[in-house]
């Protein structure tokens, strides 16, 4: 299906998507119908730049190679699924205009390292299946606040304005030592519990749905912070927060982000 | 802001999609999530 290209002054719209397994890219269920659906519904873009959870690293950077390489950053899965590969072109130029509207936070340039990892490409090859739109990855910084990235969210938005589709991709709850596999469609109470109240705070007031971590299913929920963070940075501006409530992402082997 | 899809999969995952400024069509497709790799854990698997 050819979407309609973007018309001159066009907010773009943005989405997060929760990624889940990377099989899902091999398949047709609720949930890629729904990506799938998204992608049919948006006007084309110039470029889409992702905010995925696999690129999770001790800097800010973006993705600037012209051919992005398709990233297999997972174990254990069929062949099929490693032979997937999502050629869309990267738009190296994206790179100098996230650096401007982000400014004073720096920027790395990655030229050669990173490329379009599973958190971007298995929801991409249904949204996106012709892999015609230049793709751009904004890594996540693992040594900044949850403060920081929620402010690089909002300085984020003007792009939205310049035809770039702004995209996250993480779930809202992620505890992989909790999961198991033979409770396919199964969510824990606990999981259920925190995903329908992060549910109420976006739909409501989505600038200050951090406040989650004082929920009591957060730590459980969300025991590191790589896959919840892309929920952050979301191109909006949010409402200041007091400088005393923050939250420190550091490395996914910390059983929690939250500090005061 | 609208709910695109939502739902849980292997008991610890959300898998709620967020859209900003669009309203999509719903789907119809009632699958669910993926079957999981026979001989990985989950906590192995990076997904």
């Amino acid at each position: 299906m050819t979407q309609p290209s973007t018309p001159p002054g066009q907010v773009m719209p943005a989405a997060f998507f929760g990624h889940g397994n990377p099989m899902n890219a091999l398949e047709v269920n609720r949930y890629t119908a729904a990506w799938r659906a998204f992608g049919q519904s948006v006007p084309r873009p110039r470029a889409i730049l992702v905010i995925s959870a696999h690129w999770y690293i001790n800097a800010t950077a973006v993705t600037a190679m012209p051919r992005p390489r398709t990233i297999h950053d997972f174990f254990g899965f069929p062949e099929a699924l490693f032979d997937v590969q999502y050629p869309a072109p990267g738009l190296p130029e994206l790179a100098d205009e996230v650096s401007d509207v982000v400014h004073p936070t720096w920027v790395g340039a990655d030229v050669d390292s990173w490329g379009i990892d599973h958190g971007t490409w298995s929801v991409l090859v249904h949204a996106f299946p012709d892999a015609s739109i230049p793709v751009v990855q904004l890594s996540i910084n693992a040594s900044k606040s949850f403060e920081h990235h929620l402010e690089l969210g909002r300085k984020l938005a003007p792009l939205r304005k310049r035809g770039v589709l702004i995209l996250a991709s993480g779930n809202v709850v992620h505890n992989l030592r909790g999961m198991d596999w033979s409770r396919t469609d199964h969510g824990y109470d606990w999981a259920q519990r925190f995903d329908q109240d992060a549910k109420k705070r976006m739909l409501t007031e989505p600038t200050e749905f951090t406040t989650l971590d004082a929920h009591p299913d957060y730590r459980t929920a969300v025991p590191t912070p790589d896959h919840f963070i892309p929920l952050s940075i979301w191109p909006v501006s949010p409402a200041p927060r007091s400088p005393t409530h923050q939250w420190r992402c550091s490395s996914t082997a910390t059983p929690t982000a939250r500090c005061r | 802001m609208e709910v695109l899809v939502d739902g849980y999969a292997y008991g610890s995952l959300s898998m709620t999609a967020y859209t900003l400024g669009l309203s999509c069509p719903a789907t119809s497709a009632d699958a669910g999530a993926p079957l999981p790799p026979a001989d990985t854990p989950p906590d192995g698997s990076n997904i």
